[in-house]
């Protein structure tokens, strides 16, 4: 209550962002009951009976469970390595650009790719796999001397696909992030670290990084909640529902989208999507514990 | 201040939560009160006597539109004056994009709220899924007491194909309810080899016929490929899934259900497209074509593709107005009546329908009333269309499919296209064969019956899962199917489609048993 009186312009700030929240992110919980009902749509949901657990059983039930929960999770775990430690190179490279229309330039081109929906994504990498005249078919396997390859039908290479996809779609908008955080940096520091002798590397390694860490991690706890979550339009769409590659690109949101298509079932919908935000949840929960007990500074909670 | 904060964003919560859920609750309740099936008649909307203006019930139809209807009062306007007169009742169409129609449909659908009265299920609704979740409405009631001019057109065996857990809730249009493999070819090709009707009768002499063209026009596909798939099996009932997890085979004579997977039958399809593969015939990246076969016959880059009309007649003039190439057909195999194909195109009442009776008293006139049917497949005379010497319909100067203003001969989703005016190339005895040919056709012993695949949902899941990961690439013979069937049929296994047969044998001996 002291706080309220003493704070209340802030608080009245907030009180916009609050409401958004009550009525974008609160009220919809309610669907929630929905993974635990059979819907009848002609009595509404409060009518419609109850079922226990029942529709949370076909997510685990099928021998497929194993390959959607090893995509799922593999491929986020390989985006957020991978994506921190490129987003990270590019935004300390970008600082060191001196020339500021330069850095306009590449800062606008890095975040392009970022704006382009999946569907002409599918299309661009298409336009490149097409197994008659793609780019790469056509001009990159001659140009290195090898034989064309049936993208679409070689499972095998699309780990590597799909990682490039991702990455080269979603670097810019996490790069501009913390690039931010460099630019924040205090100048001093580099000037008085020049004063004592400190190269390039010894800057990035011990003004740079440091200043950077609290940004990384608070980007990382927050990938970790949608650690079950997977991108549909990158699973889906850019592989273009292929099923020679669901081994290397069923998801569980696109197991959950095939599966239920055509039964157009909404409790199990609802209930594959409550079991990826508890998972989520408890990622959250955990992974903000370890960093408590590491780095009490740096926790996000 | 005496509240504490904690307090007030308590009563804050509680007051947004009860008023949702009231919300809920209001919105909620009403299809339930309306979906009381109509027999009383006290609506006060006789037949005979006209009400007046503002008591005219209306019936809001969803239309899916391809290009603007800017015709549309005009047409609705031609269209009231007939069923004011006939059934006391007023149409507003509702109309949605074609290309999003499902994603609408379903939106409306679920919201509860009467938003239209009559829909087309447009391939993207399976009924008994609509049926389990309750958004359409049984229709015995209302079919015996407003539906004689349907029962007429469709005739009582094909209307039971409507039929979930032994109530009616869809109404097919009418059209051929048998479905056969076939294939289109350029006729110029066609008659360069001496391919007909007669002389191609299966597969294996399309095979022979393909090689020989392909020999000759390397260049031409003649397999082309889509996602949605390129080759309907029409010698089997599939029981109404799509899927084809257990299914009748042998055009469905006898009622044992069996995994059409493991068939012989399959295998040999299997070794079919491996040939056509092989040869070159199919379109690159064939599971990556999401443009359709018949698109590529217009793009020039294929000869020829599969269809699924009952009759080699039937495939031209149902496919020739839409393609650049003057075509020919051949039927492959029998043509079959199947649930799934006589439900193939049809109509529901959503739940949440308030008026039902007038709903149903406006359809019944649209399969009954050549001028309204006419009117809703041609448009207006004069306008859209002109009549021909031969009675047919055709296009005014400067009129086409396009921009004629209003969705020209849509065959496939009027109610009854067969006493409305024909639009060229179709003719009036086109459609009596037609109707004629629904009394002649080959039936499935199980026709009528709907599989209901709540009881198995889970194997469904599964299976449709592993369906999709194998059946299209063996389809387009990508992958050697020696190995990859077996694979196939062992997923499906542990994926439980014993389970979904034996829950389909249940079913159709429990319907069996009453027929």
């Amino acid at each position: 209550m002291k706080q309220l009186k003493k704070y209340w312009p802030f608080y009245l700030m907030a009180v916009p962002a609050i409401v958004y929240l009550i009525i974008n992110n609160y009220i919809p919980m309610f669907g929630l009951v929905l993974a635990f009902k059979k819907i009848n749509f002609s009595v509404g949901i409060w009518e419609s009976p109850w079922t226990g657990f029942s529709n949370f059983v076909y997510l685990f039930k099928t021998k497929d469970a194993y390959t959607i929960f090893r995509n799922t999770i593999g491929y986020n775990f390989i985006f957020i390595v991978l994506g921190t430690l490129i987003s990270v190179a590019v935004a300390i490279t970008l600082n060191e650009i001196s020339r500021v229309r330069a850095k306009k330039l590449y800062q606008t081109v890095i975040l392009l790719p970022y704006m382009i929906s999946t569907i002409i994504l599918s299309y661009l990498v298409y336009a490149f796999l097409a197994s008659g005249n793609g780019f790469i078919n056509k001009t990159v396997m001659p140009l290195l001397g090898k034989e064309p390859k049936n993208w679409y039908s070689d499972v095998k290479s699309w780990p590597y696909i799909l990682t490039f996809v991702n990455l080269w779609k979603n670097v810019g908008y996490s790069t501009i992030i913390y690039y931010a955080s460099v630019v924040g940096i205090d100048k001093t520091y580099y000037e008085a670290a020049v004063v004592d002798g400190a190269g390039f590397w010894r800057k990035i390694w011990h003004i740079t990084l440091p200043g950077l860490k609290s940004t990384i991690i608070v980007m990382t706890v927050m990938a970790l909640g949608r650690m079950f979550y997977s991108d549909f339009g990158l699973f889906y769409q850019v592989p273009m529902n292929n099923g020679m590659l669901y081994p290397a690109t069923n998801t569980i949101d696109t197991y959950v989208y095939r599966g239920l298509m055509e039964l157009n079932d909404v409790g199990r919908s609802a209930a594959a999507a409550f079991t990826q935000s508890i998972l989520g949840f408890i990622l959250i929960l955990g992974a903000n514990a370890l960093v408590r007990k590491v780095d009490k500074d740096n926790a996000l909670f | 201040m005496k509240i504490s904060a904690k307090r007030l964003i308590c009563v804050v919560l509680a007051l947004v939560l009860t008023l949702s859920l009231a919300a809920c609750g209001s919105k909620t309740k009403t299809p339930a009160q309306t979906n009381v099936p109509a027999e009383g008649g006290s609506s006060g909307s006789d037949n005979n006597a006209p009400a007046d203006s503002a008591e005219i019930p209306v019936v809001k139809i969803a239309l899916p539109s391809i290009s603007e209807p800017t015709h549309l009062e005009a047409v609705t306007d031609a269209m009231n004056e007939i069923l004011v007169e006939k059934t006391g009742c007023k149409v507003e169409f509702v109309i949605l994009d074609y290309g999003t129609y499902a994603n609408q449909m379903n939106m409306i659908l679920s919201s509860g709220e009467n938003a239209v009265d009559a829909f087309h299920t447009l391939y993207s609704f399976t009924l008994s899924s609509l049926v389990a979740n309750g958004q359409v409405m049984a229709l015995d009631d209302l079919l015996a007491n407003y539906g004689q001019g349907i029962i007429e057109a469709v005739g009582q065996e094909y209307l039971n194909c409507g039929k979930v857990n032994g109530e009616i809730y869809t109404l097919p249009i009418v059209a051929a309810y048998s479905n056969a493999t076939g294939y289109i070819l350029s006729k110029e090709v066609a008659d360069e080899f001496g391919a007909t009707d007669e002389n191609i009768n299966n597969l294996e002499d399309l095979t022979e016929l393909l090689l020989k063209v392909k020999e000759k026009y390397p260049e031409y596909n003649l397999v082309p490929t889509s996602t949605a798939g390129w080759m309907l099996d029409c010698s089997i009932d599939n029981l109404c899934d799509t899927n084809n997890l257990g299914v009748l085979m042998d055009y469905g004579q006898n009622l044992t259900v069996e995994n059409y997977y493991a068939s012989e039958h399959y295998r040999e399809l299997c070794e079919y497209a491996k040939i056509w593969q092989d040869a070159g015939m199919m379109t690159d990246d064939p599971l990556n074509n999401s443009n359709g076969t018949m698109a590529e016959i217009n793009a020039g880059t294929a000869l020829g593709t599969f269809s699924d009309r009952p009759s080699a007649e039937a495939n031209i003039m149902d496919y020739q107005p839409m393609l650049q190439i003057e075509i020919t057909a051949f039927q492959l195999c029998d043509a079959l009546a199947t649930t799934q194909n006589v439900i193939h195109s049809n109509w529901c009442i959503p739940s949440s329908c308030k008026d039902p009776e007038s709903t149903m008293k406006v359809l019944n006139e649209f399969y009954s009333n050549p001028e309204l049917s006419t009117i809703a497949l041609q448009g207006i005379e004069g306008l859209t269309y002109e009549l021909n010497e031969n009675g047919q319909a055709v296009y005014p100067e400067g009129v086409d499919m396009m921009n004629a203003g209003w969705g020209m001969n849509m065959t496939f989703l009027w109610l009854n296209p067969a006493i409305a005016v024909p639009m060229v190339p179709q003719t009036t005895e086109y459609w009596q064969g037609i109707v004629k040919s629904n009394e002649t056709c080959l039936k499935s012993k199980a026709l009528g019956f709907t599989f209901d695949a709540s009881n198995v949902s889970d194997e469904m899941t599964a299976c449709v899962n592993v369906v999709n990961q194998y059946h299209l690439p063996l389809m387009a013979g990508i992958v050697d199917y020696e190995e990859v069937l077996p694979q196939f049929l062992s997923a499906l296994e542990d994926a439980g489609i014993d389970k979904i047969i034996a829950e389909k044998q249940a079913q159709l001996d429990a319907w069996a048993a009453q027929q």
